[in-house]
């Protein structure tokens, strides 16, 4: 009984001196107040900022948003009638409330996730023990990701709140700032990447490389209309940077071409199949409804069945027909039937489920070859096609247009682009009809690659001075009014998405999306909505 | 039964002397024909007495003819028989009505109920035996006031259980769950109701503030039955029934469908979706026939055996539920054993020991609303015209155009168990060196294995969408170890006689500990199920494991103290130290107080005693503290994944979780005052209660502005203000008996008011549920908050004059037939200001009623419960209204939706494009009226006492749920969800009606 009184005053005194029994710590997990102590840690988490430039193996994130901004432009329908368009539909029919954006909210919040692990990163790099040399190569990097997040915002929102510190939960009083200042906060961090990464070896393996850069600086001076500077940076690429255009167009998007000769940045894929490293992008817009009994083979293992969303119009296809455009026409748009541009003798010809596919065409750029097909046990998410961010061609085409502006030699460069695929140079065109043979240049060039949205808001209408959308949008948009007289046989007859695509277009509102309604009320109004939402 | 232990020592103490005239003997028994032991049996008048042995026999001697003998036992009413010519006496002893002497568990103690100063309720086991369930939570509804108890269908779903409401807003809400003694987290799965002898409901802070850092949403303290000195005695208990699925919603025929679609797409300026419908007649696919049972089995039993001698008691019991799933496949079954061993080896020092193996295997699907979501058109399977005969058997269905994948197909494919193997020992030292003083050691071992295997075959139902190319195996093994050690000292004493006092001091310290491994593997050769093991994976294997340790140190004391059975008082204090706090504040303090005045004991009194049976006042406060937060909460985590360069692999990292680096602990303190009474003996009694809750800095996983860039979509772990809740308990049971026939009622009531006190920030509104719910300060919590649907447009002329002032169209999209939202602002716009609170989630007060009638062998007793005045979200409506979806419709839905003016003025016409945005503006469209009044449970039984060799044989018939009064449109209106997310109803799975057989045998 003694024993037991005993015990019981040991075990209270053994439990007040070792404290260090409510000790336990967290295993197996880093925390960020101790990471960054190593090149490897910083490396890592730059990788992954990279790799958040377009998440290609997440269909949603920024996938989806990047297709439906295509599906808002002359070049793209929804495509897929068979299903619910819901998440493409607010925007591609210029019916989007800020309650109702579809897939367009999370490029929003994704972009701003961005921002805050770079400022992050940024902040902590610059204290990390490593040598200046890794500092600036990883903190250049960094900085390259935060302008191109910003670059999109100000794109699709206008102007958003810009912020270079990382917050806490008492800085969270921003309010928008001006697109111009947008612009000033990207263009300072592309400087600053390129200068970082001036000396850092340009390897061409997707890691971010000072021309990447100065290729985004001159696409963000071109959209600012700073022609001086978009010719400075677009001709400085031209000329001093490692790129020369692929011979072969269809070389571009090439399972078997990752990081070509014309490619300054590519989002990476990869098709090991341990991991889900894929693109998302050739399943999301892959053709719905392949069967094998239309492949030779008759072999399933053929069959890469897509989602069949964002399918090219006929009004692109005319684009190219009226160039005589074929290389770019077949490297774009295959039509029902057709051979697979390059993969002729293994998909001689491509059908599809044309009760599912507004316009009887698919994009050839998302396209996966039949021999690529058949190396995977796993097809979806370990689809190995690179998405190029920017290629050399694109450095052309604003050199062109930036020299328009400028009064120097626009044709040349446009000239050497339709070179590349066979067709004859232009000659003694001037004024608006070369200014919008550029536009048409940058479109049979540049379709399928994220910029034809921001092409037709900022592309001032030669006659009108209006951005260019206007004139194709519209009840009386050229867009509009071309499917409502087409005679085209596959959209005319496939009525599930309608004809009238585009003919909401509201010019008060629609240059920019609204910013998601979420924002404003977290933000408790501070975030202001956009003009008319 | 601890009183009867006592009882009988006292007995035995008082042995009598005889003088030996007259000799009586006999046998003590109770309604039920078990013999009690330990009764006292006095002459009255005398000082001769004596007591009942284990079987219940007794002797005694009487001086004369003319005595009477007084039988008395705790807890029963006492009888007096005169002796005439008799010499052999049997009496059967009535259970007293009188709950006044009860023993109440409080924590670390147990008190005679007329001493508990704070808010406790206590249900006995066998009352929430009446009811067949897996989680005994479900049987606890409508039994206490106070207590709400959201039931979760389901096998092995786990009830949401409120008491007072909500006192925490983002973390669990679920109470502490201690099993004779030993805090056991917030999951009562494990326990068979068979094994419960009570149940006692910790309400207030003052009751529960001894559990501290835990407590903050109250604690359940549950004693498991032990043996009882006296003869072996067997118990066996047998229910067994179907649980009853009915489609909750008539979906449209193939034919109704196809009409149904066409509309919509019609109406939008389409053709018809799926041309000539009369060609689907009687070509529907009955997806609910084809795989959901409407009656699935549920079976619970259990076998106990008890006995003892004084030194020794026992109660073993060996229990069995298993209730298997609607799909056919899987289910949940649990085996439990408890083997209580209690010793008493000396008068001082006393001793048990408790092991209870336990066995749970568990696993079905969940898809049970893509039955009914589906599209009827689509067959089972694909038409053999696109079979080859060389696809698996997973690849032989067909694909739905509605993006439902083939329900029938996702349950043949599963095969996702989980095995669980836990082993509880607990045991305790008592040692009392002298009177009034009990020092006791306690201490028990949780060990558990939980082993889950899943396969997932390969198959290709559709290659774009409904496809695996690639078979997968997977295997999660997680170990626990979780000890406790409590030790306490409890010292009794009164003083000058009427002061009574007593001090309870004591510590304890306890460990979590938690190992986990998982293991990953694709391509196995074959799908066959020999073959479902990661050693036949051949490619792409992955394993990732886990290895997480808690603990907590705590001293706590208690101090209670009465004068002369009229005042009471009562303090704890309880000190935690948690690994779970942070670095600066390791330590808390939980402190409590309660008084009482128990009125009726008070001299001016004695008047109204034939009337008055109790009557106390009660008043209590307590602060307790709420430490079940996510380690995220004080850490900022680095998360990693993978990237491509030059080709390869790379690693990748991120910040996965963000520390709010100003957090504090969430306290709540509240305070009640409590009334307790009883009249005419207790035929009539009850209590009353009002309570106030505070929570202060209330944690919150907030979302912020999403430019933040806070992972997971902005969110950070903050404290966001204070929240109150108040309101009333009533608790009224009248019992009556008129010969033969007795009945009683039992009525709860219960009110809760929720109120932001405050918010981190002035004018600061916090949403939730994407920005379908709204926090503001001076109004609930997490209320309803949207737009409001004004009826729809009838015609043309109510949509040309639904404008601003200047004639422009406030929704310029809309049709007739289409929702008016209001314009609630009246700005002449219709925008995001026009968003408005458009409901509550919260009750405004929750009833439940119990009966209970007995006549002879017979005995009835019938359970009611309802929440009344909360509103809810029909969230399925978007589904089954919208023809913007592929999905199935209810049947009639294009003549149920407006098709004309004056048809509907509720459902807006179908449309493909809804353009109006009827479905995806969030708006008063979706809200319905939650109130519900549900029987819980009927049940008849009839009893024969020492028939065929047996001592008591029960047979029963019961119904669970059976009956539902409710204006609720969706599944069922027992809705749970988090606070700011409450009240969201879906296709939560429903609270089946049951339908039971009982058996009860005891020999």
């Amino acid at each position: 009984m003694k024993k037991i009184i005993v015990s019981i005053i040991t075990f209270s005194l053994l439990a007040v001196s070792c404290s260090d029994f409510i000790e336990k710590e967290e295993r197996g997990t880093q925390t960020l107040e101790n990471y960054f102590q190593t090149v490897q840690e910083c490396e890592n988490y730059t990788n992954e900022l990279t790799h958040r430039l377009l998440l290609p193996n997440d269909w949603w994130t920024l996938i989806a948003p990047r297709v439906t901004n295509e599906m808002s432009t002359d070049d793209a329908w929804m495509g897929n009638t068979g299903q619910d368009s819901g998440a493409h539909r607010p925007c591609s029919q210029y019916l989007i409330t800020p309650d109702n954006m579809g897939d367009m909210n999370s490029i929003y919040t994704a972009h701003y996730y961005t921002i805050q692990s770079a400022n992050i990163g940024l902040e902590k790099m610059a204290l990390s023990p490593i040598t200046d040399a890794q500092k600036d190569q990883y903190m250049g990097e960094s900085l390259f990701v935060r302008a191109y997040c910003y670059y999109e915002l100000v794109n699709l929102f206008g102007g958003v709140p810009v912020y270079t510190k990382s917050l806490g939960t008492g800085d969270l009083t921003l309010e928008r700032n001006t697109a111009e200042e947008v612009y000033a906060q990207v263009e300072s961090d592309l400087k600053e990447a390129a200068a970082k990464l001036e000396n850092a070896p340009v390897a061409k393996d997707g890691r971010i490389n000072k021309w990447a850069a100065y290729a985004l600086l001159a696409r963000v001076s071109l959209f600012q209309e700073k022609w001086a500077e978009a010719k400075l940076y677009s001709n400085k690429v031209i000329t001093e940077g490692p790129f020369a255009l692929e011979s072969d167009f269809l070389k571009i998007w090439d399972v078997n071409n990752h990081n070509g000769i014309e490619s300054i940045l590519e989002a990476q894929s990869s098709s090991v199949q341990d991991k889900s490293l894929g693109s998302a992008l050739p399943t999301l817009s892959g053709a719905r409804g392949e069967d094998k009994k239309n492949f030779p083979s008759n072999d399933a293992g053929d069959v890469l069945d897509g989602w069949g969303w964002c399918m090219p119009t006929s009004d692109l296809e005319n684009a190219y027909l009226s160039e005589n455009d074929e290389i770019r026409r077949r490297s774009t748009i295959t039509k029902w039937g057709e051979a697979a541009y390059g993969d002729e003798v293994l998909n001689p010809t491509h059908k599809f489920s044309l009760n599912d596919n507004k316009s009887g065409r698919i994009c050839r750029k998302y396209y996966i070859p039949i021999a690529t097909r058949r190396s995977l046990d796993k097809k979806d998410g370990h689809l190995p096609l690179n998405i190029p961010l920017i290629r050399l061609a694109e450095m052309y085409l604003t050199r062109a247009e930036a020299n328009y502006h400028l009064g120097g030699d626009a044709l040349s460069d446009i000239n050497v682009i339709r070179a590349r695929v066979k067709l004859d140079p232009k000659t003694g065109i001037s004024g608006p009809t070369l200014l919008r043979q550029i536009y048409k240049e940058r479109r049979l060039e540049l379709a399928f690659e994220g910029l034809r949205l921001y092409d037709i808001r900022r592309e001032k209408d030669p006659t009108t001075g209006r951005p260019v959308i206007e004139s194709l949008m519209g009840p009386n948009g050229t867009f509009v009014q071309y499917n409502l007289n087409s005679t085209d046989p596959y959209e005319t007859t496939n009525l599930r998405e309608p004809q009238d695509k585009g003919i909401n277009f509201d010019a008060s509102k629609h240059l920019l999306w609204p910013i998601p309604q979420l924002e404003i009320d977290l933000s408790n109004g501070l975030i202001k909505q956009n003009p008319n939402y | 039964m601890k009183f009867k232990y006592i009882g009988f020592f006292i007995a035995l103490m008082c042995t009598a002397v005889s003088f030996g005239q007259i000799k009586i003997k006999g046998t003590v028994k109770d309604k039920a024909n078990v013999p009690i032991p330990g009764v006292n049996v006095i002459v009255k008048g005398t000082s001769t007495s004596g007591a009942t042995d284990f079987d219940g026999n007794y002797t005694i001697s009487v001086p004369n003819k003319n005595a009477q003998i007084e039988f008395s036992f705790v807890g029963f009413t006492s009888q007096v028989v005169p002796v005439g010519d008799k010499t052999e006496i049997s009496v059967v002893m009535q259970e007293s009505s009188q709950a006044l002497d009860e023993i109440v568990v409080v924590g670390y103690a147990a008190v005679k109920k007329s001493d508990v100063t704070s808010s406790i309720s206590s249900v006995k086991g066998k009352e929430l035996q009446t009811m067949t369930v897996g989680n005994v939570t479900e049987s606890l509804q409508g039994k206490v006031s106070g207590v709400q108890v959201v039931g979760a269908g389901g096998p092995g779903a786990q009830p949401r259980v409120l008491i007072r409401g909500i006192s925490t807003i983002n973390l669990s809400t679920d109470p502490l769950y201690v099993v004779d003694g030993i805090p056991m987290g917030t999951s009562i799965n494990f326990l068979s109701n068979n094994e419960i002898e009570s149940m006692e409901v910790l309400k207030d802070a003052s009751a529960s503030a001894i559990y501290g850092s835990r407590a903050s949403n109250g604690v359940i303290l549950i004693t498991t039955k032990k043996g009882k000195v006296g003869k072996t005695r067997f118990n066996f208990d047998l229910s067994s029934g179907m649980q009853i699925m009915n489609n909750p919603y008539n979906m449209a025929d193939a034919e109704g469908y196809a009409t149904i679609m066409n509309t919509a797409y019609n109406n939008s300026g389409y053709s018809d979706y799926l041309p000539n419908p009369s060609q689907y007649k009687g070509k529907t696919t009955d997806w609910w026939r084809a795989g959901i049972r409407t009656g699935t089995p549920v079976t619970n039993a259990s076998l106990g055996v008890t006995g003892g001698s004084d030194k020794h008691t026992y109660a073993v019991s060996l229990n069995y539920y298993d209730s298997e799933s609607m799909y056919g496949i899987g289910g949940w079954e649990r085996v439990t054993m408890r083997i209580a061993n209690d010793f008493k080896f000396s008068d001082k020092f006393s001793a048990g020991i408790t092991l209870n193996p336990r066995y749970e295997t568990y696993g079905s699907p969940s898809n049970w609303a893509d039955f009914d979501k589906i599209d009827p058109i689509t067959p089972i399977y694909k038409p053999a015209d696109q079979l080859t005969g060389l696809e698996n058997e997973y690849s032989i269905y067909a694909r739905s155009p509605s993006y439902v994948w083939n329900p029938v197909a996702a349950v043949k494919r599963y095969d996702d168990y989980t095995d669980q193997y836990n082993l509880n020992t607990n045991g305790y030292l008592q040692y009392t060196p002298i009177k009034g003083l009990v020092i006791r050691s306690q201490a028990s071992i949780e060990v558990g294995d939980i082993v889950r295997d899943k396969f997932s075959p390969d198959f290709v139902i559709d290659a774009a969408h409904e496809k695996a190319e690639i078979n997968s195996v997977e295997k999660w093994n997680t170990t626990d170890v979780n000890w406790t050690w409590q030790n306490t000292a409890t010292y009794n004493r009164t003083f000058a006689e009427k002061h009574n006092a007593s001090l309870m001091i004591g510590n304890t310290m306890e460990e979590y500990n938690q190992s986990t491994l998982w293991g990953y593997g694709e391509g196995v050769p074959n799908n066959s199920d020999s073959m479902r093991e990661l050693n036949a994976a051949t490619k792409n294997r992955n394993s990732s494991g886990t290895k997480t340790s808690s603990s907590l140190m705590s001293y706590i004391s208690r101090f209670s103290y009465n004068y002369d059975e009229k005042y009471y008082f009562t303090g704890t204090f309880r000190r935690d130290g948690s690994s779970k706090f942070m670095e600066n504040n390791k330590w808390a303090n939980f402190p409590s107080a309660s008084v009482s005045w128990r009125v009726l004991n008070e001299g001016f009194m004695e008047s109204t005693k034939d009337l008055l049976s109790d009557l106390r006042f009660r008043a209590g406060w307590g602060r307790v503290g709420n430490q079940n937060l996510p380690s995220a909460v004080y850490q900022s985590n680095i998360g990693q994944g993978f990237y491509i360069i030059n080709g390869e692999v790379v690693d990748t990292s991120y910040p996965s979780t963000m520390a709010n680096k100003d957090i504090k602990w969430e306290t709540v303190e509240d305070l009640s005052f409590g009334l307790d009474f009883g009249l005419w003996k207790n035929k009539l009694s009850g209590s009353l209660e009002y309570y106030e809750k505070k929570t202060k800095d209330m944690l919150f996983l907030k979302q912020f502005p999403t430019y933040s860039g806070f992972p997971g979509y902005s969110t950070m772990w903050t404290n966001v203000g204070s929240m109150k809740s108040n309101g009333i308990d009533l608790l009224i049971s009248y019992k009556d008996k008129r010969g033969d026939f007795s009945w009683g009622a039992d009525v709860t009531f219960t009110t809760v008011n929720v109120k932001m006190l405050s918010l981190s920030a002035d004018g600061e509104k916090l949403y939730g549920s994407s920005n379908r719910t709204l926090t503001v300060e001076g109004d609930e919590p997490g209320y309803f908050y949207g737009y409001v649907a004004d009826g729809l447009f009838q015609n043309q002329t109510e949509l040309n004059s639904h404008t601003d002032e200047h004639g422009t169209k406030l929704q310029p999209y809309a049709q007739v037939g289409d929702i008016r939202f209001k314009d609630v602002n009246g700005d002449g716009k219709l925008d995001d200001k026009d968003r408005t609170k458009i409901g509550s989630p919260w009750a405004d007060y929750n009833v439940g009623l119990n009966l209970n009638f007995a006549y002879k062998g017979f005995d009835l007793v019938a359970n009611f419960y309802s929440s009344i005045g909360n509103d809810l979200i029909n969230q399925n409506i978007s589904d089954l209204y919208n023809g913007a979806s592929l999905t199935n419709k209810v049947s009639g839905l294009d003549q149920m939706a407006w098709h004309g003016e004056g048809t509907s003025n509720y459902i807006p016409r179908l449309s493909k494009d809804d353009n109006n945005e009827n479905f995806t503006k969030f708006s008063s469209f979706y809200v319905e009226d939650g109130s519900y009044v549900r029987m819980k449970n009927l049940q008849v039984g009839y009893s024969f006492y020492n028939k065929f060799g047996l001592d008591k044989l029960r047979l029963s018939l019961s119904g669970q749920n059976l009956w539902t009064w409710t204006n609720y449109t969706g599944v069922d209106p027992e809705v749970g969800g988090g606070v700011l997310g409450s009240g969201f109803g879906g296709w939560n799975y429903p609270v089946q009606p049951t339908i039971l057989m009982g058996l009860n045998v005891a020999f």
